[in-house]
């Protein structure tokens, strides 16, 4: 640890830091927190009220010597779907009445492509995402796992960038607080109230 | 009496104390969802019967809160099956996954838990949020959720103020935020429209 004017000097310069980590992850802690506020007040499961998809139909002709993996990739080619990605494998499945059914996600919705195969058709029914879920999609969106749409990609580098600012907000900031005044009770208080809470529930669902 | 710049301060300070442990959890995981830093171990698979006592119902629900209650099984509720004379429940929290699979005739049940190592577990505390939730503690948890998101609005609002009220350096900071505020909200809107 630096001692004297240094140290000073080393403060001065973190806290400078932590301010322009701050100014900078400002839109994504909104997001972040526009997310929790979300998942806090949407009703569990089977109580979400969802609005009726909106359907419609095109014509498709599905190669009779394609896999599912291969036909769920030729559908994915030709609907061009904004933001979707193709399926992986394990998303790939058939229906009751052996169609097959395709989910393409997105954080504006989701698409549901039902292949009928028979009637030479692509049913696609869209169930689009009100603005909470879709803050929540996008505040777990990582550059990693991001289609190649560069508006998205930018924004999941943001993402990225803000998950490590935060991690460097938290730190720094108790740091700030234990060389300004780390005598304050309250704030000793508060931050082991905190840390007791996460121990408690930690404890408890373990 | 307090400048509003000292409550301010106070404000900021204390909620960042009181999240702090919260955001570098949830900031640890994220970064662990996004670039797999850690491998995590295994769940652990443990098996135990139980009795079901005369007084406790056979029906999917309450049986699950007694199991929760009495044989310290936390989680939701979350699948339902029946088969005959036996029942099948799945109980799922981010510590552990529990396969209850019940025989109502000898009003016996057998449990089959995975429990999640610390890593796992974190993970799934990141995706677990809401309140009215079945155990009590998945409700607390949910409940901190809130109050950690809250604490995240004060931190950033309390924080700008007390920037543009002191600390503003014109020549990086207005750049940093405004640039960074309009690109991120472009990016948004971009992503919305497409």
């Amino acid at each position: 640890m630096p001692a004297g004017s240094e140290r000073a000097r080393w403060i001065a310069l973190l806290r400078r830091c932590h301010i322009w980590t701050g100014l900078f992850a400002f839109t994504g802690l909104l997001v972040f927190a526009a997310a929790g506020l979300h998942v806090s007040f949407r009703p569990a499961g089977a109580r979400r009220a969802t609005a009726p998809p909106a359907v419609s139909e095109i014509a498709f002709r599905a190669d009779p010597a394609l896999s599912d993996e291969q036909l769920a990739d030729r559908v994915h080619a030709e609907l061009r779907l904004p933001l979707s990605q193709p399926l992986p494998a394990s998303a790939v499945r058939r229906d009751r009445d052996h169609r097959l059914r395709l989910d393409f996600r997105t954080p504006n919705g989701v698409h549901r492509v039902t292949v009928l195969e028979e009637e030479g058709k692509l049913r696609i029914e869209h169930r689009a995402n009100g603005l909470g879920e879709f803050l929540d999609l996008m505040h777990m969106r990582t550059f990693a796992r991001t289609p190649p749409h560069p508006a998205f990609r930018l924004w999941a580098a943001y993402v990225d960038l803000s998950i490590f600012a935060l991690l460097f907000l938290a730190l720094s900031g108790v740091w700030l607080w234990l060389e300004s005044r780390p005598g304050a009770r309250w704030a000793q208080g508060t931050l082991a109230l905190g840390g007791a809470l996460f121990a408690a529930v930690w404890w408890a669902l373990r | 009496m307090r400048s509003p710049y000292a409550l301010l301060r106070d404000l900021h300070l204390g909620a960042g104390l009181f999240a702090a442990v919260f955001v570098a959890a949830y900031a640890l995981s994220a970064a662990q969802m996004a670039y797999r830093v850690v491998r995590p171990a295994e769940p652990e698979v443990s098996s135990r019967v139980v009795a079901i006592p005369p007084g406790v119902g056979l029906e999917a629900r309450p049986l699950a809160r007694w199991l929760m209650r009495e044989h310290d099984l936390s989680g939701d509720l979350v699948e339902v099956g029946e088969r005959r004379a036996r029942t099948t429940l799945r109980i799922a929290g981010p510590g552990a996954v529990h396969r209850v699979e019940v025989d109502r005739g000898a009003r016996r049940a057998e449990i089959v838990s995975e429990r999640m190592g610390a890593v796992r577990m974190l993970l799934r505390l990141h995706e677990t949020g809401g309140l009215g939730r079945d155990h009590w503690a998945l409700d607390a948890w949910g409940g901190l959720l809130l109050a950690v998101s809250l604490a995240l609005l004060a931190l950033a609002g309390s924080g700008l103020t007390m920037w543009f009220l002191r600390h503003r350096r014109l020549r990086f900071g207005v750049p940093l935020f405004v640039g960074t505020l309009v690109a991120g909200l472009t990016l948004l809107t971009l992503v919305r429209l497409a």
